[in-house]
């Protein structure tokens, strides 16, 4: 399933107009409870989550926020409640309907060491699609349109490390759209960056996102991250305390 | 520092425990295998030497008195017997073996415990007939095996001078010399080598499966103000660790398995699990050297990092693996075929020639360490090349960019391949060395005959004939022509239809004059007939005179008469009715009898007991029992068979080893990359195409690499070269999908230890 067919042109300034989308939830979650041994990582959360819309979870260290957005993206499978993305009850799935879906539905962004080091630059981005059975000659070709509109261009045939960390992280966020999500998941995607450098993925992450249609649901303690999406949720031991929808 | 260690190595947890549990399993199955490989001379000695009363006597000079002994090897159905048959040669000074307390008197035994449970078991005209009475037990100290069949049988002394026993003084007490032809020796020197390697290699990985974790534990300590030095000391402590508990664990699997071991034949023998130990100075020897091998693992690990406070980091990569990296390999092997032609010449002791072909093939299995990373390369990126999924995209990146250590995770497996490959040259030519006595019998069929001795006779045949289950029973004479004074023929006494019925030559045309060649022999003229047996009595031997006329020779012949069958026959089947004096023929001695049978194994041992009661010197062969083989070479190539089965097996224990270290090294990316979206069986595919496509390319090579040197070896030796066969594609085939198999078994950890759900670990 893809959900962008091409990918999009970048916005000069992503931060502008930020707009809640009002239409039906793409993803949705209810009552989310999750228990590691004797700690209660989550303790009831409510969240949903808008086509095109971009939210950021906030919290201090060990609220469950990271807890929180590997449940929404089938990561985790919740002890109780419920995640439905695109009206499918994700945590009634298999592991092997939640890949599939990760991999065609979803994309992500970690704080740092995802990008696989054998690999070059070009082969990093395009290995979702290579994973997805698309030809090598297509996903190379696609995954190389990415590459200028996230001012990456030259880095196409170097290895990851070769490169600095936000050009790393932008090639990171080019591999978690290559495949056309409706939904990228960003956990601290600036936390191993410079604040310049964290700007300037943040500002691409979330162009690139609103241009491609793409809902974006972003893990961070840092407010000025959280300043590019539309909608905060704080995470406090386990329970939200923004607004749910 | 040592405190500090142990305490760093022990308190980290369940997971450190655990890595180090691995690697300290891993070491003591190593461990254990090696003790194993040095318990195997000590072992075989200790065999020999159990039953050298039976093989090696001081004989008696010419007219001394002594003991006469003659010693036969017989069976039970397929079980071996041996028989010694005993009698003293005088009434006094006859020497008793050790085995046994007293000398039996003819028709009394000693027999080993397994042979008189057998006794039980089995009726009396199955075995108890051609043992006699059971006096005693023969002491365990003078068996091979607690399952071996003996007998020491007390026998009328004229039937064993008729066979021309020996008349001994004295019983060895020590194992002769086993003397082996000089390319058997090169055999089990290089072999011996070749085995070890992959041994050496699985414990020097195994060393390495917790290291990144320990290296990580490491980063720590710098960033604490340890020095590089204190480090490297910290590593090689908890790779100590490691290797002593493992080294421990190898003494006790060794204990252990000694037993079941003990239960594998050699030469038809199981063994004594107290004669399975190595000398005490090899295995204290060689568990200081796991210990060494596992510091300087530790060590050599630490050179390839850079442990700063900040964390850890693999050296730059070193240069890509250069074709040159193949010249040691062409050096060693012109140095091998040097010291084996040295050998051969004699020009040089063969001590050293030997020790030096040793090394030379130790130098050649070196060579393939040191050339395998650019061979391993150079299917990586051929494979990158072609790729076209993500998993052979991820495993021909790794494969390519890491050739060191993607060989180093298969090269226990491909010196495996170049040892077996190179033994099964070998094998061809040890096989073209063996002495085939063909037994061609029906599947009803005994034959019984003898070398020297008596005891067969018509009224022998006759009894056998009345036996229950018993169809015929034709009694041979076994003859040679001679004319000219000059020997021109073999020929078999007997009658041709009764023949070719016994052996089950159907549609066999006998000629109608009693003179029938087999296979066109030409044998038209006049002979003197004489027993083709050696009479060891003195007696006059009989003559008898055969006319062949040319005319009247036609060749045995029947559509489908087996081609291997001019072997087994004589050249010619003489009729008592076409000597010049047909009663003639009866003069002549008994020295086959070919017998059918219901085709049952009761009527065949009941066939075998009765002959053997009457003729002790007799060889009977029940059935096909297969040919049977004769000279050292049979037994180089079973432990040579044992040796490989046990070094690929290990390989492939080593190839999973390092393929579950390979990939917990790199278990942050795969988390990252299930998280993403990569199904299991896409993690399934990475690892086994990392593992798979350089190991079938490289231990390719590896085979057609030992193949050349086996013939080489083989030629210059001075044998006869030839290829082997498609057996050694499939048994190296079937052992290549034995290690994927084992591989393959590390999948469903991995694949826990990569499931999405870890990433709240990373």
């Amino acid at each position: 399933m893809t959900f962008l067919a091409t990918p999009p042109a970048t916005s000069s300034d992503a931060r502008s107009e930020p707009t809640r989308s009002t239409s039906t939830p793409i993803l949705t979650a209810h009552g989310l409870h999750k228990r590691f041994g004797t700690t209660d990582a989550l303790r009831g959360i409510d969240f949903s989550l808008s086509p095109g819309e971009i939210v950021a979870v906030m919290g201090p260290s060990g609220s469950g926020k990271s807890t929180l957005l590997h449940c929404l993206a089938g990561i985790l499978t919740p002890d109780a409640g419920t995640v439905e993305f695109d009206g499918r009850r994700i945590d009634a799935m298999g592991e092997g309907e939640r890949s599939r879906l990760r991999r065609t539905a979803f994309g992500f962004v970690f704080q740092f060491g995802q990008l696989v080091p054998e690999l070059t630059g070009l082969e990093n981005v395009a290995l979702p699609l290579l994973l997805d059975d698309v030809s090598r000659k297509d996903a190379e070709a696609r995954a190389a349109e990415w590459f200028p509109r996230l001012g990456l261009s030259g880095l196409e045939g170097r290895r990851p490390g070769d490169m600095s960390g936000g050009q790393a992280q932008r090639v990171a966020v080019a591999r978690a759209l290559v495949a056309g999500p409706a939904v990228v998941f960003a956990d601290e995607p600036t936390g191993s960056l410079d604040s310049l450098a964290g700007e300037g993925v943040m500002e691409l992450l979330t162009a690139a996102a609103r241009s491609a249609g793409a809902s974006v649901v972003i893990v961070t303690h840092e407010a000025r991250v959280a300043a590019y999406a539309h909608r905060e949720v704080i995470v406090r031991d386990g329970r939200s305390s923004g607004p749910a929808a | 520092m040592i405190r500090l260690g142990l305490r760093l190595a022990l308190a980290g947890g369940r997971g450190a425990i655990a890595g180090l549990g691995l690697t300290a399993t891993a070491v003591a199955i190593g461990t254990a295998i090696l003790l194993f490989a040095l318990s195997f001379a000590p072992a075989v000695g200790a065999r020999d030497a159990r039953t050298a009363w039976r093989d090696s006597f001081v004989q008696a000079p010419e007219g001394a008195e002594g003991t006469l002994v003659a010693v036969f090897e017989d069976r039970v159905g397929a079980r071996l017997l041996t028989r010694v048959h005993l009698a003293p040669a005088s009434a006094d000074a006859a020497p008793i073996p050790p085995a046994i307390d007293a000398m039996p008197r003819p028709g009394e035994a000693y027999v080993s415990p397994a042979l008189a449970a057998l006794m039980a078991e089995l009726p009396a005209d199955q075995l108890a007939g051609r043992i006699g009475s059971v006096v005693g037990t023969i002491k365990d100290s003078s068996l091979a095996s607690p399952d071996e069949l003996v007998a020491v049988i007390g026998t009328e002394p004229d039937i064993l001078r008729a066979y021309g026993a020996t008349v001994v003084t004295g019983y060895a007490s020590e194992a002769a010399a086993l003397d082996l032809p000089p390319i058997a020796a090169l055999i089990v020197v290089l072999a011996g080598m070749g085995a070890l390697a992959p041994v050496a290699v699985f414990v020097a990985t195994a060393t390495r499966m917790s290291a990144a974790r320990r290296e990580l534990r490491l980063a720590a300590l710098r960033l604490v103000g340890a020095t590089p030095g204190q480090v490297a000391r910290l590593a090689v402590v908890e790779a100590l660790v490691a290797t002593s508990v493992g080294a421990l664990g190898g003494v006790v699997l060794f204990v252990l398995f000694r037993p079941l071991i003990a239960r594998i034949p050699l030469d038809e023998t199981t063994w004594w699990p107290d004669t399975i130990a190595p000398s005490p100075v090899l295995a204290v020897t060689l568990l200081i050297a796991v210990q060494a091998v596992g510091a300087a693992g530790a060590l050599v690990t630490m050179r390839r990092l850079t442990i700063s406070p900040l964390g850890v980091q693999r050296r730059a990569a070193s240069p890509t693996p250069r074709a040159a990296r193949m010249l040691p390999l062409a050096i060693s092997f012109i140095a091998l075929m040097l010291a084996i032609w040295l050998y051969r010449t004699g020009n040089l002791p063969g001590i050293v020639t030997l020790g030096g072909a040793g090394l030379a093939f130790a130098g050649v299995i070196g060579s393939i360490a040191f050339a395998g990373p650019w061979l391993t390369g150079l299917v990586g990126r051929v494979l990158h090349r072609f790729a076209r999924g993500g998993a052979t995209l991820l495993a021909s990146r790794r494969v390519g960019d890491d050739p060191r250590g993607s060989f180093g995770a298969i090269s226990g497996v491909i010196m495996a391949v170049f040892v077996a490959s190179a033994f099964f040259t070998f094998a061809v030519y040890t096989r073209s060395q063996m002495v085939f006595v063909t037994q061609l019998l029906p599947p009803n069929g005994v034959v019984a005959w003898l070398g020297n001795g008596s005891g067969l006779s018509d009224d022998l045949a006759d009894r056998i004939a009345g036996l229950d289950g018993v169809t015929g029973a034709v009694p041979i004479r076994e003859v040679g022509l001679a004319r000219d004074g000059g020997y021109q023929a073999f020929g078999w006494l007997a009658s041709c239809p009764e023949v070719v019925a016994a052996l089950g030559l159907e549609g066999a045309n006998c000629a109608p004059g009693g003179i029938t060649t087999t296979f066109g022999a030409d044998v038209t003229g006049t002979y003197q007939l004489f027993p083709d047996r050696t009479d060891v009595t003195g007696a006059t031997p009989p003559s008898a005179t055969l006319v062949v006329p040319g005319e009247a020779v036609p060749a045995l012949s029947a559509a489908g008469l087996p081609a291997d069958l001019g072997g087994f026959l004589p050249e010619v089947l003489i009729d008592p009715v076409a000597l010049a004096d047909p009663g003639a023929a009866s003069a002549f001695p008994v020295t086959r009898i070919h017998i059918t049978t219901d085709g049952s194994p009761e009527v065949g041992e009941r066939v075998r007991n009765a002959i053997i009661a009457a003729a002790p010197a007799a060889f009977v062969s029940v059935q096909q029992e297969g040919p049977t083989i004769k000279g050292p070479f049979e037994e180089i190539g079973r432990i040579v068979a044992i040796g490989l089965v046990g070094t690929l097996a290990l390989a492939g224990c080593t190839l999973a080893v390092a393929v579950t270290t390979a990939t917990l090294e790199r278990r942050r990316q795969f988390v990252f990359l299930r998280s993403a979206g990569m199904s299991a069986s896409g993690l399934r595919a990475t690892i086994l195409l990392q593992a798979g496509v350089p190991l079938v390319a490289v231990a390719g090579a590896s085979a057609v690499l030992g193949v050349i040197v086996g013939l080489a070896v083989v030629w210059i030796a001075g044998g006869t070269v030839a290829l082997p066969d498609a057996s050694m594609v499939g048994v190296l085939g079937a052992s290549l999908a034995v290690a994927m198999l084992i591989v393959s078994l590390t999948l469903p950890p991995l694949e826990r230890m990569t499931r999405p759900s870890s990433l709240r670990h990373e």
